[in-house]
């Protein structure tokens, strides 16, 4: 789902972008390649399977998330990830009787360099507004049904640190490798409004 | 600024407009534009991001609401290049009317190859080292500032004003929203996670079992024990 922006409103503004673009390139403050490449990076390029392949590590090497929770931004280098211009990433782990879930009231922060862009209803108002007030009613709205013993950790991004949930293993995934793992792991997963499911044919309940 | 932007906690909005592992895309070149001349004014220092969440907050709130996320980064950058004198309103003006047409708003080709993740020395840093200890330790009692900071840009959210919490993380010196956003220096200070029970935040009405956590910077704290005498 796309946010909404009338088509009238989003002509005008391709315009003004235009327009902006040819006397910024001009100006000598950036060439219309780095437009194109950055749809390329956001794209294609920079993910979810970036953090997908920190929890699937997480889940098989539990040495490596107590490295993560000393300093995820240091740790995440052992598998070859490039945090770039994110300088402090933190994760939140998920476990029995412990949900976590990530937020920004103020504006949209997100760890884009592991998960890529975030996604347009978490840059909702709704969103933004209702999931520090009742995590328990939105999550349940969003189909992620939590006890009320299960503990809700919300994380609300209000300085530069960035949040990455490792969220649960499903169990009957002991066979699976770690790339398989990675595999299954969502972006919702990763910022706590959802589970993650084990694969079909794994035959767990 | 007590502005449209501080969303947490706000009631009247409806549900979520969720859909499950929504695809991503960045969509119109226009969307790209905005992305791409942020970050390129980022690193050549005409301007900080502090200041470009700055300008968003201060659209007026009957624009902000409707506009999408890259239409306010659009409206931002365009009020940054125009502050930082490197654009005139009139050229803007002129080279809008000069297009005179309404451009495609589809896709370009994808003609680069791939590239390698965006960092470069000239990107921003946030973290800076400091001679001054960190006031709070993790488990310390806290109790936020009662009132905004300022009328200015700050990080201290409405909901979360003259409440008690605990140090859950401590974290390094970051470079200060409220002065690098009004061009006044980095002033680095210290930045915790601070705990806060759903009931202290929401009253009778907060769910016993949850905990609120937000990343606040040492000025909005003082020691609960202080406080209370």
């Amino acid at each position: 789902m796309s946010e909404p922006n009338p088509p009238e409103q989003a002509a005008g503004q391709a315009v003004r972008a235009e327009a902006l673009e040819h006397l910024l390139v001009d100006k000598g403050i950036l060439t219309s390649t780095e437009v194109d490449n950055y749809i390329e990076t956001w794209t294609n390029r920079i993910g979810p399977m970036v953090g997908a392949s920190v929890v699937a590590r997480a889940w098989v090497d539990p040495a490596f998330t107590e490295r993560l929770l000393v300093d995820a931004t240091t740790a995440v280098g052992e598998i070859g990830i490039n945090p770039g211009r994110l300088e402090r990433l933190e994760v939140v782990v998920n476990g029995p009787g412990v949900h976590n879930v990530v937020c920004c009231t103020l504006c949209s922060c997100y760890p884009w360099t592991l998960l890529g862009l975030p996604p347009s209803w978490y840059k909702s108002p709704e969103y933004r507004s209702r999931i520090v007030r009742e995590p328990r009613q939105v999550l349940a709205e969003m189909g992620l049904e939590l006890d009320q013993d299960v503990t809700i950790n919300v994380w609300d991004s209000s300085a530069e640190v960035r949040y990455l949930v490792i969220p649960e293993r499903p169990s009957g995934t002991d066979g699976l490798s770690e790339e398989q793992l990675a595999a299954i792991v969502t972006r919702d997963s990763m910022i706590g409004v959802a589970t993650v499911a084990a694969p079909a044919g794994t035959g767990s309940t | 600024m007590d502005g449209i932007h501080d969303m947490g906690g706000v009631e009247g909005y409806g549900p979520v407009p969720y859909e499950a592992d929504e695809p991503i895309e960045v969509g119109d070149r226009w969307e790209a534009f905005s992305g791409a001349a942020l970050f390129a004014l980022l690193r050549s220092g005409r301007t900080n991001i502090d200041a470009h969440r700055h300008r968003i907050e201060r659209l007026d709130p009957t624009r902000y609401l409707p506009l999408t996320y890259w239409g306010r980064w659009l409206a931002a950058v365009e009020s940054a290049a125009v502050d930082q004198g490197i654009v005139t309103e009139a050229e803007v003006a002129e080279a809008v009317a000069t297009l005179g047409h309404t451009p495609a708003t589809g896709r370009p080709p994808r003609m680069h190859p791939p590239v390698a993740l965006e960092s470069s020395e000239n990107d921003p840093t946030f973290i800076r080292e400091i001679e001054r200890p960190a006031r709070f330790d993790v488990g310390d009692r806290v109790v936020t500032a009662a009132d905004a900071p300022h009328r200015g840009h700050h990080r201290l959210p409405r909901y979360a004003r003259g409440r008690r919490g605990t140090i859950a993380r401590c974290y390094p010196a970051f470079t200060f929203p409220d002065t690098v956003a009004h061009g006044r220096g980095e002033s680095p200070t210290h930045v915790y996670a601070v705990a806060f029970d759903g009931r202290e935040l929401w009253g009778p009405d907060g769910d016993p079992n949850q905990v609120c956590h937000l990343d606040l910077f040492e000025p909005y704290l003082r020691p609960a024990e202080e406080a209370s005498q």
